[in-house]
């Protein structure tokens, strides 16, 4: 590691805030990701008649179990976990429920309130809460990380050529981006999105294409003013090709005020998703997403447990993106070296 | 030493005493002692880093907390050091009073004159007119012809000398007993700097000031100054008069400050042109309006003629904003420019960028700083073998040929694996010019490359590039302002001002007898 990196890593640490941040929304980030093994409709381990299943990773016919169907065990079915009782033990996830499984035992009407077994209560198809929550808090952060990296990528790409060869092409660019800029994108999505049919890549097209702009212009300030640095002019007079001289001697040194902004660019990318899924114009309906929850919560007022956990996942996530984007910011910053 | 046996002269209206900073366990200045007295000019000399300007911050209070100072500065009966910012206050400005080195940026551009010079006259509870009557005054006294008509000017719109002049004025303001001059004259031209100092001196006489003249020019203030101090990375080396210690200055490093002697530029025989320039100008549109449309041309270089034969090296020489630059750039192709450049029989002009690359190899650039000219996330080899990547040449072939490279321009070869800030700004510059002998150029074009190093190792690099053209039959265009290095390296030396050339003919002839009063006031101003 380069001493620049590492005296900025030391930054970051010394920022205790920031750090504890990181430190918590991996945490949380990690859970979502193996949101299977901790909220499922499955048993993570199964022991039957001297063998070991694992319904998590696998589908086994009811008939593994001495059932009647050919079809998949339904582990919830309490003819099925007599059968596995019998001869055998089951160990569950800390939830017993999937971000689609309703809870079929309830005796009190859908939303019910939060109970021992549903830790947030359950929404208006009796959905467990707690479940949609981290398989959308999966969705959610996966398809921002995904959405900032490439439009990251897209607009460094694009503010590097920009200043770079400066002249007509930043001016045709920049009035563009300008004209692109000015567009609502909250409704062109909207409007895009309701000609095709709901789905992950469509969305993830649509809102690439109007939030590739954000870093273009940081970018194209930095190659504006590193364009003319007489190491990059020693380059040219070497006869160094215009590509070799952007990636080798003047992205390294602009990439510093780009990953800064990545954070606060992730924080906006989950809050356009989230009001997306709100309106309805976001994931398929069938998906676990905070949007969802929240519209849910707006829908069933007599219900407060929707709208506040939707609430605080949002509040709390976003608040520690928030921290770990001013760390990363200051451990960045050329001017506290 | 001189200054320490008086050391109970009572009149002494300044007396720093065993004055020590340090920032963490660097000894930034060591033991200065000096006294200073009415009507007084104390000369404070070293290179960049030597510690003289922090040492007369510290004695303003100016200093950044961090660093530790301990010793005493006696300003009357208080002691500087141990004052607090309240106190301190009322001695700025007021007893002590500072001229910055850079005018442009030391003038609030947001500013009229009037406010600029005004504003502490102001805070003293003067009237409106009284101020003004003053202000006046001030401009006449550091020689600022049409007063008045000046009042109402931003910095930008005066001259440079006009703003140092505004600057010295403010300073002089509430007439302080002691003026501090941080090298009033270094962002000044040539021709300029004279003027200023000259100024400075004869300011002080009337008011009977005590000046803290510092520089890094021990030449410069010989006529100026009445004691000296001479410093290197903090220590003084060497402290007395004037008289003293330029006829017989007893440290090496004095006498190497002293050493204007970069030895003689070698002769050449007669041998062919390698580059020829036809009528080259350089103009840079200045744009307005809706849509861009060129008004009108900025024009950075006059078309002008030069012919320059192989292993030949020709000087340029000017002040800044003279075009100097704007030729060295568009003679490498960097900037666009008219006219024929017509090197080894190829007009670079009718190239385009494609097929000038592999010409590029033949004619190579050194920038003047050495800081910003190496990228610093690659490290020497990186560096230097970048252009040796283009060529078609095996891995061991190339290793070999950086190898070559360090050795011409005399580093060892382990200094591969360093980086840029692991080395000084000399051996930057080694890097830089290794970087361009690398490709074995033909004409080498040499940005004031020895300006921003000190006395020292300008002489080091200048002897190597003396070798190198010698050895290698490499012409070089030397642009500079310092006329002591040209004189030591080329045998042509073209002077340009305002974007025209003054004059053009060989190294000896121009210092004999030169053709303009221009080129007699440059030379002057070099002895």
């Amino acid at each position: 590691m380069s001493p620049l990196m590492h005296a900025r890593l030391k930054r970051f640490k010394e920022n205790q805030l920031g750090f504890a941040c990181l430190i918590v929304f991996t945490v949380i980030f990690v859970l979502s990701l193996a949101s299977e093994l901790i909220a499922n409709d499955k048993p993570l381990l199964v022991k039957y008649d001297h063998s070991l299943y694992v319904p998590v990773l696998k589908s086994y016919p009811e008939t593994t179990f001495g059932g009647v169907f050919e079809t998949e065990a339904d582990y919830k079915d309490p003819v099925v976990q007599q059968l596995i009782n019998e001869k055998g033990w089951a160990v569950w996830p800390l939830i017993k429920y999937s971000y689609q499984t309703p809870n079929l035992e309830l005796a009190v009407p859908v939303p019910s309130a939060p109970t021992s077994q549903n830790w947030l209560g359950t929404d208006d198809q009796g959905r467990d809460v707690l479940a949609r929550i981290l398989y959308g808090l999966r969705v959610s952060l996966l398809f921002g990380f995904a959405l900032t990296i490439a439009s990251a990528i897209l607009g460094i790409a694009v503010g590097a050529i920009q200043g770079y060869y400066g002249g007509w092409i930043d001016l045709l660019g920049q009035r563009i981006l300008e004209v692109w800029g000015g567009l609502p994108m909250l409704f062109m999505v909207m409007i895009l999105v309701s000609m095709f049919t709901p789905n992950v890549y469509w969305l993830f097209l649509i809102m690439l294409l109007f939030g590739w702009t954000t870093l273009v212009g940081l970018v194209r300030a930095e190659f504006l003013k590193a364009r003319n640095l007489d190491y990059v002019r020693a380059a040219r007079s070497l006869g160094v090709e215009d590509r070799t001289i952007m990636l080798r001697h003047i992205l390294p040194n602009a990439m510093s005020s780009s990953l800064s902004q990545l954070p606060f660019m992730l924080t906006a990318n989950i809050t356009a998703l989230t009001a997306l899924d709100f309106l309805g114009y976001g994931l398929p309906p069938d998906a676990a997403s905070l949007g969802e929850l929240l519209l849910q919560g707006k829908s069933n007022l007599n219900a407060p447990w929707l709208a506040l956990s939707g609430f605080f996942t949002l509040a709390i996530v976003l608040s520690l993106l928030i921290y770990i984007g001013e760390a990363t910011r200051d451990a960045f910053d050329p001017r506290r070296q | 030493m001189h200054s320490i046996q008086d050391a109970n002269n009572p009149q002494a209206l300044l007396t720093v005493a065993h004055l020590n900073i340090q920032h963490q366990q660097q000894v930034l200045v060591d033991n200065l002692n000096f006294q200073l007295h009415a009507g007084e000019t104390i000369a404070i000399v070293g290179e960049s880093g030597s510690g003289k300007s922090i040492s007369s911050m510290a004695v303003l209070g100016l200093l950044p907390s961090t660093l530790k100072i301990k010793g005493q500065a006696r300003l009357g009966q208080q002691d500087l050091l141990t004052l607090k910012t309240e106190q301190l206050r009322q001695i700025r400005g007021h007893k002590i009073a500072m001229i910055f080195q850079e005018p442009m940026t030391a003038l609030n551009p947001l500013h009229r004159v009037e406010k600029i010079i005004g504003e502490t006259l102001l805070l003293q509870g003067w009237s409106k007119q009284k101020t003004q009557a003053r202000i006046i005054e001030l401009l006449n006294d550091v020689g600022i012809s049409q007063p008045e008509e000046k009042l109402r000017r931003y910095p930008h719109e005066l001259s440079g000398g006009q703003r140092q002049r505004v600057m010295i004025a403010m300073a002089l303001a509430l007439d302080p007993d002691i003026l501090i001059a941080d090298e009033p004259t270094t962002a000044l031209d040539v021709t300029l700097q004279a003027q200023i100092l000259h100024l400075l001196k004869s300011l002080q006489q009337s008011r009977n000031m005590a000046m803290i003249l510092i520089s890094h020019d021990l030449n410069l203030v010989r006529r100026y100054a009445d004691q000296v101090i001479v410093m290197n990375k903090g220590v003084v080396e060497e402290q007395g008069s004037v008289a003293e210690i330029f006829k017989n200055p007893k440290q090496a490093y004095t006498r190497d400050l002293l050493n204007h002697d970069f030895g003689e530029a070698i002769q050449i025989a007669d041998s062919p042109n390698i580059l020829a320039l036809h009528n080259v100008a350089v103009k840079f549109p200045i744009k307005q309006g809706l849509l861009n449309r060129v008004k009108e041309y900025f024009v950075a270089v006059e078309p002008l003629d030069l012919q320059l034969a192989q292993g030949e090296s020709i000087g340029i020489v000017g002040e800044s904003g003279s075009g100097k630059s704007s030729l060295a750039l568009a003679i490498t192709r960097l900037i666009k420019s008219d006219g024929e450049i017509v090197l080894l029989g190829t007009d670079l002009n009718q190239c385009n960028e494609k097929q000038l690359r592999p010409l590029r190899a033949e004619f190579q650039i050194v920038f003047q700083d050495p800081f910003s000219s190496l990228n610093p996330r690659l490290n020497v080899e990186q560096t230097i073998g970048e252009g040796l990547g283009l060529k078609k040449l095996s891995a061991t072939e190339i290793s070999q040929r950086i190898d070559e490279a360090l050795e011409k321009v005399e580093l060892p070869i382990n200094f591969r694996t360093r980086y840029p800030h692991e080395l000084s700004g000399g051996q930057r510059q080694r890097v830089a010019l290794a970087r361009a002998l690398v490709l074995r150029p033909k004409l080498l074009i040499l940005d004031e490359p020895t300006s921003a190093l000190d006395r020292t190792t300008q002489r080091a690099i200048v002897k190597l590039l003396r070798r190198l053209q010698q050895e290698h039959q490499i012409s070089y265009l030397f642009i500079s302002h310092d006329l002591q290095v040209v004189k030591a390296l080329c045998q042509k030396v073209l002077v340009l001002r305002h974007a025209q050339v003054m004059e053009f003919q060989s190294t000896e002839q121009l210092f004999l007898n030169p053709k303009t009063e221009y080129t007699r006031q440059l030379i002057e101003a070099s002895q």
